[in-house]
């Protein structure tokens, strides 16, 4: 039974490494044992969330799963600010922020901004599997 | 229980084992079928891999594409970057008197694009014989 537990992972705030905290957070939810079509849902949430605070201009990306009875909690850290990438020539084409944002928050309703300053927070739950008791 | 320090060893294993699989490749391939082009998108569209997107979608209907046929079936993952960039290329083909179907049967991608909405801007077909057959 897990009781209350933190994983993390630091990663250079590039777009290349949006698929490695896709992948990580995908592994920590079937670790745990969310379910697949969760596992997806998360995963996009993470992508988004990434792309959120890469668009932002941050410098670093620090992902935090709490696991704590009754809920798994992803957080998304931005760490540090550059020149936002907003005005870049194709990004105009991109779903804005709020779009963006709406779209996690139509699968995790507690998908919150946290912070919008330094360091730029993003958070949202799901529910721990239930541990089968012996 | 998982102690913090098994747990932090396990994430120290698994973010290397993640960096070391994860890899994004995003595969373009383009056919004809009659009157239309077959875009074939294989991999995962995110915020590193959508611009690959774009600029061929533009160099395509800069080209003279004016029916295509983007086949999703090889998608494993796509975020709103992706979506993004498919409703600039739409946009861009109906500017030019163009037309432009997905094919996408089921899975994570058909989830957002119905989450979002864009099944009712994007005619969606489940096989690209059903694309070219409209």
């Amino acid at each position: 039974m897990i009781v209350s537990d933190q994983l993390s992972l630091d990663l250079p705030a590039d777009p290349a490494q949006i698929g490695t905290a896709r992948a990580f957070a995908a592994r920590v939810g079937g670790h745990l044992g969310v379910g697949e079509e969760t596992v997806e849902d998360i995963k996009l949430a993470i992508s988004e969330a990434c792309t959120e605070a890469i668009a932002l201009g941050v410098l670093g990306l620090h992902l935090l799963v709490s696991v704590e009875p009754g809920a798994i909690t992803f957080e998304l850290e931005g760490q540090g600010v550059r020149d936002p990438l907003l005005s870049s020539k194709w990004f105009a084409e991109l779903f804005d922020g709020p779009a963006r944002l709406e779209l996690v928050r139509s699968l995790f309703p507690d998908f919150a901004v946290v912070s919008e300053g330094e360091p730029f927070v993003l958070r949202f739950s799901v529910p721990a599997p239930a541990t089968p008791t012996a | 229980m998982m102690s913090p320090e098994r747990a932090l060893t396990w994430v120290t294993y698994t973010s290397r084992a993640v960096r070391k699989e994860v890899s994004i490749d995003l595969e373009l391939r383009t056919r004809t079928e009659g009157a239309w082009t077959i875009l074939e998108v294989v991999g995962e569209v995110d915020l590193y891999t959508a611009p690959a997107l774009h600029d061929r979608l533009v160099a395509m209907i800069d080209g003279g594409t004016r029916s295509l046929a983007v086949d999703l079936q090889g998608v494993g993952f796509m975020d709103s970057s992706g979506l993004g960039v498919l409703v600039g290329g739409l946009k861009r083909l109906r500017e030019n008197g163009g037309q432009m179907s997905l094919v996408c049967r089921e899975g994570s991608t058909l989830k957002v694009l119905t989450v979002t909405g864009l099944d009712r801007v994007f005619p969606i077909h489940a096989t690209v014989a059903d694309a070219t057959a409209s």
